[in-house]
């Protein structure tokens, strides 16, 4: 945080044991520092869990954000929506 | 002119000017602010119900910014009676957080169930389709010249 302006890093967590399972959770961090003056900001959301079995094998479930993911496509469907629509207004006007 | 200061309001007045008192409350508020950078702020503590385990995870965003300040100054005399200085900072900073998913930890195997922010979702619809009609009212508005050659 004192260095760069920018900086992304995964921190794992403390496991949780189920049975003879090792669970961990994943968590992706964002810093920005403000170039001027003290502060910034932090993004934390979770990625993943990592699921360890006894012999070695490791699974990885990734932690997905429906919110998100909703809110965006919904706004990469606005902007193809209003390009496609005044590309086709455009035509018309040509013809 | 009386003075009608009471002792403790003295002392609130030091305590308010003490420079120690203003770091330290800078260093508590940068704490809390690094703080967003942990594992633990993202996932809460495992809750046990019978067999399964469930961990509730959420998005933290934390801003934070601050600034201090300090001068000195005379009135044109090298008489440190007409010297003077002065200091001052001030800041501020949100924390905002969103549950996202909850993590099932069952003897069966573990899955993850998302938490769907049906608010924001229903809100975004509305922000698109605003932002959608009040662009094509704007583009029918406009009349393009016909290019006949």
């Amino acid at each position: 945080m004192r260095n760069s302006l920018l900086r992304i890093k995964t921190l794992t967590g403390r496991p949780v044991m189920v049975e003879d399972t090792q669970v961990y959770v994943r968590s992706q961090v964002l810093q920005v520092r403000l170039p001027f003056g003290n502060g910034g900001l932090i993004w934390n959301r979770p990625v993943s869990v990592v699921m360890q079995t006894p012999n070695g094998q490791a699974q990885i479930l990734s932690v997905p954000d429906v919110t998100r993911t909703a809110v965006l496509t919904l706004l990469v469907l606005s902007l193809v929506g209003t390009l496609l629509f005044m590309r086709f207004r455009r035509k018309n006007a040509e013809s | 002119m009386a003075n009608f200061s009471t002792p403790s309001q003295k002392l609130q007045d030091n305590k308010l000017l003490d420079p120690n008192l203003a770091l330290e409350t800078v260093q508590t508020t940068m704490d809390k602010f690094l703080s967003a950078a942990n594992v633990e702020a993202v996932y809460g503590p495992p809750v046990s119900q019978g067999e399964t385990i469930i961990i509730p995870s959420a998005e933290v965003l934390s801003i934070a910014g601050f600034g201090l300040g300090s001068g000195s100054g005379s009135q044109g005399s090298a008489d440190p009676e007409k010297t003077g200085s002065g200091g001052g900072g001030g800041g501020g900073g949100r924390v905002l957080a969103r549950p996202v998913a909850a993590i099932v930890i069952s003897p069966t195997g573990v899955r993850i169930e998302p938490i769907v922010d049906v608010t924001k979702i229903v809100l975004a619809v509305f922000t698109t389709l605003g932002f959608m009609v009040g662009m094509i009212t704007r583009m029918k508005r406009i009349k393009h010249p016909k290019l006949n050659g």
